[in-house]
């Protein structure tokens, strides 16, 4: 038993091993802060090498791009407004508030330490309790995860910052988008109006950096622009003022901070691990889930959208905890539960480690010491991202003028590096467009890509229920965890009822 | 019941209230893509067969649309005033010619070529070669290198590289 | 502004010192420029990794790169529309199983024909494989058509996509058997494997890789495999053959070429490719990945794909959409 705790220290804290997973990390971060790249990418591309590098150096540096991805993202969404992966969308809505409203130390520290909190728990969790939990996850069949997009659908329209019916309509449009292509059962083309290339439908990381990205450098261009046309003087005096004002006595981080957004961290670690958990269900659900139930467990949910730093921590916290938990069904059964959790079992293929149910028993040296070197790289990301935050936000504060165009042509080329399509990059440009409409008439682009991600899991698995039912609907009532789903989302309804009332009686 | 402003269907520029537009583009387009999934071949399988969720999207945008229609229109301040259509077209437009560029003449000369041309749209006064042209070269040699070594994309082969 | 005329001149002549770039002189196969392997499927899935293998070791053989480039948009199609679309020269190759290529061209409308495309080597097949939980009543085969027989579509299959490489062999079956279960499609052998492991349905249809781990364990009984011989993984499952049902239909995952290549390259091409897949670092990279390389050249290869074809025509003449 000692020898076996000895081969795995040794084997964890090798310096090959900490060195390949700290270059990991730090590929992760960078590749998280720029739109248009992702950790899925980096890792896709970096797999051939897990046949030239021992497995724990291999495993460990592709774990460390997952990580450092999760929190990557939110660099740019909190420096620029422009989220760097899908998942930090939901971070922007605070995030990006919190630096223009001097804050931007703050906000980053708040994304980091949630991040990193969210990360180690989820962790922790896949350590401990992946057999469990995965059984656990696999209660969740077809009628249960139909009720469990339903309650997210709802919730995601209603707790909208504005107006709700705008929110909803932005989720049916993604709902709409989201049906374009291959039915998600028989396989029938839909709407594609001809064009083959829509045959796979509307790919979402383009769909998503356009809505998010494209239109918020779209915003900052119009802002150059203006500031360019005009040589009032004022103006630019008035632009100096801002950048002097920035008061760092004000942004200071501390422990208090970190405490009061602990709640709103527990939130997003608890949501992420739980739809991380579930295979299928993503980051970006699990960010917007933790920020709409932290909004709604909040004592100040009125700051929701103004920058306040729980706003920040939630999502952030919610898409970390999904790197963990998206593992917890591939170590426990073999089934990957996201696409970077499917690209990390093809990693352990190529090592000769199956994942599944014997996975631990068969390989466990290599195995405990992949655990050890997870929980480790947590730490290596805190410390590495620490330093790398000054040197970031520094570059947050490049003109905008070359900012703009080099963020624009990486968000572009990488949309074509990801999947060899110059189909995708139309899609992202129109996207753009869309993007910049449903910004300037003031709808919430949230609902809009939850709309686009739950609309196709929702159907597959109605129709699937159907099937499995043969056709009765009721069959959509016989389970206690999909009730207990519909209970929430019926009480949700009676709550915002209520709560809407209220507030039309307190104004009179 | 509390006071309600005057709904106003001319806005401060003198144009459409932009939620009466938006709410009618949104039905419009519900209308549209519903006509579609009337005709044509639907596949039946699986329960509620293929039309279904369309449907049901587009019924819900519309009434949704609908509902932004009648709304009270609130201030009509406007969003994001610097996004003129103009704007929005060079940027966009820049945009498209950067990947044909890229497409036809190669990666490092379409981006160098792209980032000039934004570059020097937006420089005040005097100074090329520093605020234009250097950084312009040392971002395409980035991006350049980046793509080439790191991501390895396939390029349909290009006039330059 | 004269500044503005300086800057297109330096434009312009740095345009042409960059114009000194790559151009493929006409030199012999394979000097001119590197080989591409397009995969009409994401990376880290099963096909990439085949290739993978394949491509790395073939490197070294032929004297030149090859990358491995995953073009998965359109169903894949993009792929193919792509090889389709470079010069027919050998540099750009086409590595599938029948489901993008095959099945797509029968049931909807592609810009080529089957005919288009010349098989060069197989690296591996993946067999199409039955299982149940071990708890099930289900204990075999026989079981299973018993059931189905006695109450028609009481049994739920979860198979992934629709028209998969695991759902076809399932309707072949039932056609053969003149049985009727309730299919319930999912996105793949990692659904398939996790409703059946959840108790949502009664059978699942799927790869030996996937379900592998849960047999070693004991959770999933695998019923039979539709392949020609007993697959090295599940040495102690039967073939459907064995049972008495003629159900063989694995999918090869095959090295084309565009039909219009010279044949001296396509020459080259199958011998290196088949000694690649020879090689000691073939089989042992094979082997850690746990695929079995199956290294058949151009003629058992081209026989293999009318069969799938054919046995193909048969299954989806009688599915409708």
């Amino acid at each position: 038993m000692d020898g076996l705790i000895m081969q795995i220290l040794e084997g964890a804290f090798a310096l090959p091993v900490i060195l390949y997973t700290t270059v990991g990390i730090f590929l992760g971060i960078t590749v998280g802060a720029i739109p248009g790249l992702s950790g899925d990418m980096a890792i896709a591309l970096l797999l051939p090498l897990t046949y030239k590098v021992s497995p724990a150096a291999a495993l460990g540096m592709l774990m460390g791009i997952y990580k450092g991805s999760m929190f990557g993202g939110s660099i740019s969404a909190i420096s620029f407004g422009v989220p760097g992966t899908p998942a930090a969308a939901a971070t922007v809505e605070d995030g990006y508030p919190a630096k223009l409203g001097g804050h931007p130390k703050q906000a980053m520290l708040t994304a980091l330490y949630s991040s990193v909190t969210g990360d180690l728990i989820s962790t922790l969790l896949l350590v401990f309790v992946a057999v469990p939990m995965a059984k656990a996850a696999l209660h969740f069949g077809p009628v249960e995860f139909f009720a469990l997009y339903v309650f997210a659908l709802m919730m995601i329209s209603l707790l909208v910052v504005g107006e709700m019916k705008k929110g909803i309509a932005a989720a049916a449009i993604g709902l709409f988008i989201g049906t374009i292509g291959m039915d998600p059962m028989m396989g029938s083309i839909r709407l594609t109006f001809g064009i083959s290339s829509l045959r796979g439908g509307i790919p979402l990381i383009p769909l998503l950096v356009g809505v998010f990205a494209v239109s918020e450098l779209m915003i900052q261009f119009g802002k150059e622009c203006s500031a360019r046309s005009e040589k009032r003087v004022a103006e630019d005096a008035a632009k100096a003022a801002e950048l002097t004002d920035y008061d760092p006595t004000k942004d200071r981080m501390s422990l208090k901070i970190y405490w009061s957004t602990f709640k709103a961290t527990l939130i997003g670690s608890g949501m992420g691990t739980f739809i991380g958990a579930l295979p299928g269900a993503g980051s970006s659900l699990a960010a917007y889930m933790s920020y709409g139930l932290a909004r709604k467990m909040s004592r100040r949910p009125e700051e929701f959208g103004k920058g306040t730093l729980e706003g920040v921590a939630a999502p952030e916290a919610g898409n970390s905890a999904t790197a963990g938990a998206s593992l917890i069904p591939l170590f426990a059964f073999g089934i990957p539960g996201s696409a970077t959790a499917a690209l990390f079992g093809a990693a352990l293929i190529m090592q000769g480690i199956n994942p599944g149910p014997m996975m631990i028993e068969e390989n466990k040296v290599i195995i405990y010491t992949l655990f050890v070197i997870i929980i480790y790289a947590t730490f290596i990301n805190l410390f590495l991202s620490y330093g790398l935050i000054p040197l970031y936000a520094k570059l947050a504060r490049i003109k905008a003028c070359y900012l703009v165009p080099t963020v624009f042509a990486l968000a572009l080329l990488g949309t074509f590096a990801s999947r060899n399509s110059l189909f995708d990059v139309w899609v992202l440009l129109a996207a753009g467009v869309l993007g910049i409409y449903l910004r300037k008439n003031e709808f919430p682009l949230g609902p809009l890509v939850l709309g686009f991600i739950v609309g196709p899991g929702a159907e597959k698995a109605l129709r699937q229920a159907l099937l499995m039912g043969r056709g009765e609907w009721t069959f959509l009532l016989k389970s206690p965890i999909a009730l207990s789903f519909y209970a929430l989302c019926i009480l949700s309804l009676l709550l915002i009822h209520f709560s809407v009332k209220k507030k039309l009686v307190e104004e009179d | 019941m509390d006071m309600e402003k005057i709904p106003e269907t001319r806005g401060k520029t003198g144009r459409l209230n932009p939620n009466k537009f938006s709410g009618m583009l949104l039905m419009a387009a519900a209308v549209f893509f519903y006509s579609f999934t009337l005709t044509g071949k639907w596949s039946s399988g699986a329960g509620i067969g293929a039309k279904l969720f369309p449907q049901l999207s587009l019924v819900t945008t519309f009434l949704s649309g609908a509902a932004i229609f009648f709304s009270r229109g609130e201030n009509n301040r406007e969003k994001y005033g610097d996004l003129t259509p103009l704007r929005i077209f060079l940027f966009m437009g820049s945009a498209v010619l950067f990947v044909l560029a890229v497409l036809k003449l190669g990666l490092a000369a379409g981006t160098f070529l792209y980032l000039t041309a934004i570059f020097s749209h937006f420089r005040k006064e005097g100074g090329l070669l520093k605020k234009v042209i250097l950084p312009a070269v040392g971002i395409t040699f980035f991006i350049w290198a980046l793509f080439t070594y790191f991501a390895q994309i396939v390029m349909p082969p290009a006039l330059l590289f | 502004m004269m500044t503005q005329k300086k800057a297109l001149l330096v434009a312009a002549v740095l345009l042409m010192a960059f114009s000194f770039g790559t151009i493929a002189e006409g030199a012999e196969f394979p000097k001119a420029k590197q080989i591409r392997m397009v995969v009409p499927y994401g990376a880290g899935g099963g096909v990439d990794i085949s290739t993978r293998i394949l491509a790395t070791h073939a490197q070294d053989i032929l004297g030149q790169r090859i990358d491995v480039v995953c073009m998965p948009a359109a169903g894949g199609q993009e792929g193919i529309n792509f090889v389709l679309q470079q010069p027919r020269d050998g540099y750009t190759l086409l590595v599938t199983d029948y489901g993008p290529l095959v099945t797509t061209a029968l049931t909807e409308e592609v810009n080529y024909d089957l005919t288009d495309w010349v098989p060069l080597v197989q690296i591996t097949e993946v067999v199409p494989t039955f299982f149940v939980l071990s708890e099930s009543p289900l204990k075999d085969v026989a079981d299973w058509v018993k059931t189905a027989k006695d109450k028609p579509e009481s049994l739920t299959v979860a198979h992934g996509r629709h028209l998969s490489v695991p759902h076809l062999p399932l309707i072949l079956f039932e056609k053969t058997a003149g049985l009727k279960n309730t299919h319930v499609p999912t996105t793949g052998g990692s659904e398939a494997l996790a409703f059946v492991l959840g108790k949502k349905v009664d059978v699942g249809a799927s790869v030996p890789s996937t379900i592998a781990s849960t047999v070693k364990a004991g959770t999933v009984r695998p019923l039979a495999v539709c392949s020609l011989e007993r697959v090295a993984t599940l040495p102690e499952t039967p073939t459907m053959k064995e049972l008495g049902y003629d159900v063989v239909l694995p999918a090869w995952y095959t090295v084309f070429a565009p039909k219009g290549v010279p044949e001296e390259t396509l020459r080259v091409l199958e011998e290196k490719f088949i000694e690649a897949l020879n090689s000691d670092g073939a089989k042992e990279m094979a082997a850690k990945s746990n695929v079995l390389l199956t290294p058949y050249g151009r003629d058992k290869t081209a026989g293999l794909y009318e069969g799938t074809i054919s046995s193909l025509k048969t299954i989806l003449s009688d599915v409708t959409k």
